[in-house]
């Protein structure tokens, strides 16, 4: 069995629960068993190494700065907490994130009663992640080719000012394209009739014995977490 | 009749000069009519009435006359009702696609009107079958090709049972094997009784579908209305009078003598995860004086091969020389003091509040002294016909045959040896394309040397002084253009010369 056999609603509810469950509890022994119920999600989705070991190295630093800064200003016990926390979530958003088709986004947040608009707006985003992925690499290359170097040797705090700086030439074409784009994609959704009425969504959902075991799960690990924080403070 | 206009006006929002003016012009079932005209002569405005986008999406501008459509007047027609009597196809099928999927895509307007889910997978697989795409209804709309987006979103719009099919400039982004299967089958529709409105840049080309009207628009109102003989004639005889009498613009083919600017050597090169090598092998030198234009089907490899003259892609095996030296030894910005790369869409560097900072940005950092980039800059605007233009203004307020020039300026400005345009004609009218390439060849400080990557085939006729047609990421043909194109095998394997006749679809 794997994650995604699961209906994605069960699946999207699993995860607002575990995470705000997450933000919730303060009791170390309580995170760190939601912190390995991020990662087994993580294990049972089986998403390869390779696809994720960027994001986990992004993890990682930023895992790693805030438990510094707590440790600095706050306490070990903060830190610690805050350590616990990021790594369930990143786990599980990797879980849910990475296994699921994006072709699913809007029919599952308009059967979880979300309007038609909001529903494909989610939609148009998966649809548009690639897009904006390809003119951001088409524009790095066309500024590279006018000779533009990203790298600064400076390390100092003016040296990673001017590295920001030096960021406009990629930022500034992809954002006025999007923008000029989107004029010419409302266009292509109005001669499709888009908002005139309501509207059929071609892909179904069905809920099986299992999900409802999923949801169920989910609300009671977000009782568990309140209950937690209550009892535990 | 099936669309039927009527003294049509239109002048945009905050425009003073209308973009329309009393147009009168019918399209009939069954026929393809052809709508010619240059940049900004009013014939997107005239696709946006038609279909409703004006008023309805465009609401502040100033509409006259009437439009009516298969006998109604569309005044009265909600958008929605529009789509289900007029499909628009517009220019870059990629800004049409909104879902993930080519089964989700095909379906969304018949899911926005409402249909029941098994009409609507009923509807999707028939048009489907209709244009043979069924091989694709499964696949990421993202990895589809040019092509095969343009077939998807005509696929989508058919979906919706048009009566009457506009394409905006369909053919803007097709290689020459896709873009006549797309005229096949635009023709193929008309002859099925829809009403086909083809808006076209590449008239040469847009000829071959044989419509049954030709409609030139030039300044927001229609110059000539009339069968195919009458526009060939119209065309000869505008094109007599505007013939200033100056030489053909074209450089002597050099010769082995002359000095090479940059010279590949038994390059190889395979993008990380591709089941195949994208450069298999390719050997060959651009000299002192060429004007080359690399041919070849989407997919050959004209680009990787000219992004390893600027280094944005290293040879897995083989060398890349340039004016002497390896490029495997020099940075990117260090080649493009050498090698100068204009990218296809404008839009995918400019950047900058004024048109300085925009043309400064390339020669500053290459490290260009201030009083030689003020030198650089003059010359590069007077080379693409800017001069006129305050460096103060901004280059987004500029239309896109502008922007286009602006972005050739700006790497111009680098004052390169080698200049590698991507689609010099891409998204501009035939006298816009060809100005611009009058220019860079007739411009005394230009660069020594022109690589055009293009489909254009009357392009490389009318400038190129060499050919190279690629195929499978090799090398098929390379030599004078009179040799090149008229080599029917070369020509066949670059996807240049159709397989199939166009009219079997």
């Amino acid at each position: 069995m794997r994650i995604e056999s699961f209906d994605p609603r069960a699946r999207v509810t699993f995860y607002v629960c575990l995470t705000t469950a997450v933000l919730v509890v303060n009791d170390l022994r309580v995170l760190a068993g939601l912190a390995l119920l991020g990662i087994g999600a993580l294990l049972f989705a089986r998403v390869p190494w390779e696809r994720m070991k960027r994001i986990w190295l992004g993890a990682a630093i930023f895992i790693a700065l805030i438990t510094a800064l707590n440790l600095l200003f706050r306490s070990p016990v903060e830190a610690a907490q805050q350590a616990l926390r990021a790594v369930a979530m990143a786990a599980a958003s990797l879980a849910v994130v990475l296994t699921f088709d994006p072709a699913d986004l809007g029919i599952t947040f308009r059967r979880m009663g979300f309007p038609d608009r909001f529903a494909f707006a989610l939609d148009l985003t998966a649809r548009f992640v690639p897009t904006l992925i390809r003119d951001f690499q088409i524009t790095i290359d066309a500024q590279r080719a006018r000779g533009y170097e990203l790298e600064s040797r400076d390390r100092s705090l003016k040296g990673m000012l001017t590295v920001g700086r030096r960021f406009v030439p990629l930022i500034v074409p992809v954002v006025v394209r999007a923008v000029l784009d989107a004029e010419d994609r409302a266009n292509a959704m109005d001669l499709r009739a888009f908002g005139t009425g309501p509207r059929t969504w071609l892909q179904t959902l069905h809920l099986r014995p299992r999900d409802y075991v999923l949801v169920a799960a989910s609300f009671a690990l977000l009782a568990g977490g309140i209950a937690a924080r209550l009892l535990l403070g | 009749m099936a669309i039927n206009i009527t003294g049509l006006s239109y002048t945009y929002a905050n425009r003073a000069a209308p973009a329309l003016r009393d147009v009168t012009l019918d399209f009939r079932p069954g026929e393809v009519t052809l709508v010619v005209g240059r940049s900004g002569s009013g014939k997107t405005t005239l696709i946006r009435c038609i279909n409703g986008l004006i008023p309805h999406s465009y609401k502040n501008g100033t509409l006259h006359g009437e439009i009516r459509c298969f006998d109604q007047s569309t005044a009265g027609l909600s958008l929605a009702q529009l789509a289900r009597r007029v499909g628009t196809v517009m220019q870059d099928p990629d800004k049409q696609i909104v879902a993930s999927r080519v089964l989700n895509e095909i379906a969304f307007g018949l899911e926005n009107i409402g249909l029941p889910r098994e009409r609507i997978v009923a509807r999707v697989h028939e048009v489907a079958r209709q244009l043979r795409i069924e091989h694709l209804l499964d696949r990421d709309t993202h990895t589809l090709s040019g092509g095969e987006q343009q077939k998807v979103v005509i696929a989508a719009t058919l979906a919706m049972q048009p009566r009457a099919l506009l394409l905006d400039e369909p053919l803007a982004s097709l290689d020459l094997p896709s873009a006549r299967t797309a005229l096949a089958l635009f023709r193929r529709l008309a002859d099925e009784g829809i009403a086909v409105v083809l808006v076209e840049h590449r008239v040469a080309e847009a000829l071959r579908v044989a419509p049954e009207r030709c409609v030139a628009l030039h300044d927001g109102s229609v110059a000539f209305d009339g069968d195919t003989a009458g526009f060939r004639a119209w065309l000869d005889a505008r094109h007599k009078t505007q013939d200033d009498g100056a030489s053909p613009v074209s450089r002597p083919a050099s010769s082995v003598n002359s000095a090479s600017l940059l010279s590949f050597y038994d390059v190889h090169f395979a993008y990380p995860g591709a089941s195949g090598e994208q450069l298999g092998g390719v050997s060959f030198d651009v000299r002192e004086g060429d004007v080359i234009a690399l041919m070849g089907p989407n997919g050959a490899g004209k680009s990787t091969l000219c992004k390893m003259a600027i280094g944005l892609l290293r040879p897995a095996r083989g060398r890349v020389i340039v004016a002497g030296e390896d490029a495997a030894r020099l940075t990117v910005a260090q080649l493009a003091r050498k090698v100068g790369y204009v990218f296809q869409n404008p839009a995918a560097m400019l950047f900058a509040n004024t048109l300085r900072e925009e043309l400064s940005f390339g020669p500053r950092n290459v490290g260009m002294p201030e009083d030689r980039m003020r030198e650089a800059i003059a010359d590069a605007l007077e080379t693409v016909g800017l001069s006129h233009l305050s460096l103060d203004q901004s280059p987004f307020g500029l239309s896109f045959g502008q922007q286009k020039r602006v972005a050739v300026a700006g790497v111009l400005a680098m004052q390169p040896r080698v200049l590698i345009l991507d689609e010099p004609t891409a998204g501009l009218d035939d006298g816009a394309a060809e100005d611009l390439l009058c220019r860079l060849l007739r411009a005394a400080r230009g660069p020594q040397a022109i690589v055009m990557v293009t489909h254009d085939l009357a392009l490389a006729r009318r400038f190129a002084n060499r050919v190279v047609l690629m195929a499978g990421g090799r090398i098929v043909a390379d030599g004078p253009p009179r040799d090149t194109l008229e080599n029917d095998e070369a020509m066949r394997r670059a996807g240049l010369i159709a397989a199939e006749p166009l009219a079997s679809g």
